[in-house]
């Protein structure tokens, strides 16, 4: 059994960030990660694209993620990558699942580094083959570089949705059309939030607003306002309906809708654990209730990066040294870079996230996401839709009952993809908050694990 | 008893592990949903005329000129019978009311798989497979007071037990794992009292009450409501537990 | 649905062929099973258990286990999760798992 001083799950920019210091410093670090090659979603595939021209026409902050993978690289922290974690006990004893078989690890500290997931937007026919989300497609882009073989329809909000039409553009694909489902958003109380952010950020401003106009510009087609989405096909995607914010219907043919609705900070690891969560009405989505290190209600375990709330990559970064230097300190160590200080890092946070109640106003998902109709599919594995759920619903039976009651996640995803709407049917249909409402109680195995994998454990002595 | 050449006749679609000897069989035996159960239990008392309270916990409950007064978050109702079939919330409820309800507390976790093709048409009391067509493998028997956490060790357990007998289920997934509380009394027998001091306050606990419920649906609920003779019930009264220690 | 870019059509050292439900899919080395599939003309991965019904990859990062298949007779493997290599037999996944001593 391996015991290391830090384990970190994730290998993107907070898990990397953190494991450079922790191990630098002199901590035994293990890095566990799902994908193959280090980077997280943001950076994946760097190492192979940074230098080509796939790396240049997705971009400099793309390829700037290159230096941390290298670092990351050399920093000692023994890394396993292609492996899963499927279960954390409140003890920490750790259990994961790769090429090397099944392992267990017992560290002193978890840092919990697991990024985020877009948003589960569900509407009519999201289910059908030829629909799937705007990272789907970015990560294909990454790696092998694949494009949608015809000019492709986007339907969505956010920066990845015009990041991506930017990016696929830039490498030879096209965009048919973009259904713009962003609400529009009051003038006055955007440009508040901007406020300084948009001095300090003005680059980044400028860079999103021309992402905005070149897709204006180069897709076939803009609609602004798109408040309802059908994907219509019976064995597959043949067409989406759509309907404006001023009531208009319209139709069109294609085979692959791309849809994205932002993104969510992944929480299935620390509720397992029964890390508090909070609502965060700006980002409209739960995240975990943390301090400024990023320690959340387990006494030993840390949060960094998107996990910890959608910040983005570079705050990313500083929230996994912030978290880094929080471990160093607690076990008697100190950081082996001299700049590496808690100022320098607290002040590096604040300018990564300056922008960010800006964007988070401006990309607010649209009220109809959190209220889909009757014949809308909610929980995807069990092919559960709202009308399914209604009868629980009225019951005021809770979010564990209506699960058992109705199998809504209960599913391979575990909830991954209906959960949150579950939470706000069940807000709808109390006339509650989403604060007062949990979601699912979250059960291990984290992933699922062959029966041959737990029993293996049984014959390495470990048994109840 | 069965033969293991009996078993395999009853498991067509499935391997029998080397060391399967035989088993036991009881065509009175079968499987119920415990939740469609719940829900349908829900639905028939509400059909009947009842009103559930959900969410509101009982706090205590007083005698008060012959009714029972229930103490909830939001106010008081008034009975004049009262039943406590609170699990583990029964005893510090029935204390006062002069019934003393002896149990502990009893952690079982359960793994449960993907869905899998039909493989195991009877059900047993430690593997069988739902009507949802996943399976689901029980159960463990430990002492952890109230913590209701899984742990990795009796996965192993539970999944190293069910590939001994089903060998075929080595490569099938687990997708999900849980915990709940058994109430157990002494004798592993239900409790059923009927306090002598504040008559029309009845207590009932046991594990398991999906098992039970048939019983307690018709036989027991017609005797608390008055028709029958309680003398049949009166055996399962926890003074049963006094007598031994005498 | 999805097709190369122009660049990598020529790096044909890059790739190997693996099997889809017994015909040959060529792959590049490093892209995931769920990647290769997408560019075949019926990219679906896998029927549902409940209805039947024909899904695919959706999120393409392991959240959204719509893009189950049989790999190498391995049941509930995340095609986008697995990488390719030479000769590696996948299925699609009809329903639920079919399990016995066949398997």
């Amino acid at each position: 059994m391996l015991k290391p001083d830090l384990l970190i799950v994730g290998a993107g920019p907070a898990g990397m960030s953190a494991a450079i210091v922790a191990a630098r410093a002199g901590l035994k670090v293990v890095v566990v990660d799902e994908q193959p090659t280090p980077g997280g979603q943001i950076w994946r595939g760097v190492e192979a694209n940074a230098g080509t021209s796939r790396g240049r026409a997705l971009g400099s902050q793309y390829c700037s993620g290159l230096a941390t993978v290298r670092a990351f690289r050399e920093c000692g922290a023994v890394y396993w990558p292609s492996t899963r974690v499927w279960q954390i006990e409140p003890t920490l004893g750790t259990y994961v699942t790769g090429p090397g078989g099944t392992r267990v690890i017992a560290p002193r500290l978890v840092l919990i580094a697991t990024g985020a997931q877009e948003r589960p937007a569900p509407f009519r026919g999201w289910t059908l083959p030829g629909v799937m989300t705007v990272g789907a497609a970015q990560i294909l882009l990454k790696n092998p570089g694949s494009v949608p073989s015809e000019p492709v329809w986007i339907a969505g909000c956010g920066p990845l949705a015009l990041l991506y039409a930017h990016q696929l553009i830039r490498m030879g694909g096209a965009v048919a059309g973009f259904l713009d489902t962003r609400p529009s958003t009051p003038l006055r109380e955007s440009l508040r939030l901007a406020g300084r952010a948009v001095l300090r950020s003005s680059g980044e401003l400028a860079k999103g607003m021309s992402w905005y106009a070149g897709l204006r510009h180069r897709a076939g087609r803009y609609v602004p306002g798109v408040v309802d989405l059908q994907a219509l096909g019976t064995d597959r995607l043949e067409g989406v309906r759509y309907r404006t914010a001023a009531g208009r219907l319209a139709e069109i043919r294609t085979s692959l809708l791309l849809v994205h609705e932002g993104v969510l900070p992944e929480l299935h690891t620390a509720r397992s654990l029964g890390c508090e969560i909070q609502w965060d009405a700006g980002q409209a989505a739960y995240r975990p209730v943390l301090n400024e290190w990023g320690e959340c209600s387990h006494p030993d375990i840390l949060i960094a990066g998107d996990a910890a709330g959608i910040g983005g990559a570079e705050a990313a970064v500083h929230r996994g040294r912030l978290s880094a230097l929080r471990i160093l300190q607690r076990l008697g160590k100190v950081a082996a870079e001299p700049g590496m200080t808690e100022e320098s890092c607290r002040a590096a946070l604040a300018r990564a996230l300056a922008l960010r109640p800006f964007l988070d106003r401006v990309f607010r998902p649209r009220g109809e996401i959190f209220a889909p109709d009757d014949d809308t599919i909610v929980c995807r594995c069990e092919e559960l839709r709202v009308r399914d759920l209604r009868t629980v619903l009225a019951g005021s039976v809770g979010p564990n009952q209506l699960k058992a009651f109705t199998r809504a996640g209960m599913g391979s995803c575990q909830g991954r993809q209906c959960g949150l709407t579950v939470a706000a049917l069940i807000a709808a249909a109390e006339g509650r908050q989403m604060g007062e409402v949990q979601p699912f109680r979250v059960r291990p195995p984290l992933k699922p694990v062959r029966l041959c994998d737990l029993a293996g454990l049984a014959d390495e002595g470990l048994s109840s | 008893m069965l033969s293991r050449r009996e078993l395999e006749h009853l498991y067509p679609g499935i391997r029998l592990g080397k060391d399967v000897t035989g088993g036991a069989f009881s065509a009175l035996d079968g499987h119920v949903n415990p939740l469609r159960l719940l829900m349908a239990l829900q639905q028939g008392f509400v059909d009947a005329g009842g009103t559930v309270h959900r969410g509101r916990r009982v706090d205590g409950i007083e005698v008060c000129g012959g009714q029972f007064r229930l103490h909830l978050k939001t106010g008081v109702v008034h009975a004049a019978r009262v039943v406590i079939a609170a699990g583990e919330a029964s005893r510090v409820l029935a204390e006062p009311l002069g019934m003393t309800l002896p149990f502990t507390l009893q952690r079982g976790q359960i793994l449960v798989t993907e869905r899998v093709g039909p493989v195991l048409p009877y059900p047993s009391d430690r593997i069988r497979q739902t009507a949802g067509s996943t399976i689901m493998i029980g159960g463990t028997k430990e002492n952890v007071g109230r913590d209701t956490g899984t742990t990795a060790g009796a996965a192993a357990s539970l999944a190293a037990r069910a590939i001994r007998v089903f060998p075929d289920l080595a490569r099938v997934s687990a997708v999900r794992q849980w915990s709940g509380r058994r109430v157990i009394t002494p004798d592993i027998a239900p409790i059923y009292e009927r306090s002598s001091r504040f008559p029309g306050a009845y207590a009932c606990i046991c594990h398991s009450g999906v098992t039970l419920a048939a019983y307690h649906a018709r036989g027991l609920a017609k005797r608390i409501a008055g028709y029958g003779s309680w003398d049949d019930v009166q055996q399962f009264s926890a003074r049963r537990f006094n007598v031994q220690a005498a | 649905m999805f097709r190369l870019l122009e660049d990598d059509r020529g790096r044909m050292e890059s790739t190997v062929t693996i099997e889809i439900d017994g015909y040959p899919v060529i792959a590049r080395i490093g892209e995931t099973v769920a990647s290769a599939l997408l560019r075949e003309g019926a990219s679906w991965s896998r029927t549902t258990p409940v209805s039947g019904a024909r899904r695919a990859p959706y999120c393409m990062m392991g959240v959204c286990f719509d893009c189950l298949m049989l790999v190498e007779g391995e049941g509930l493997v995340r095609a986008c999760q697995t990488l390719v290599r030479a000769g590696l037999k996948v299925q699609r996944q009809t329903g639920p798992r079919k399990v016995g001593p066949s398997c």
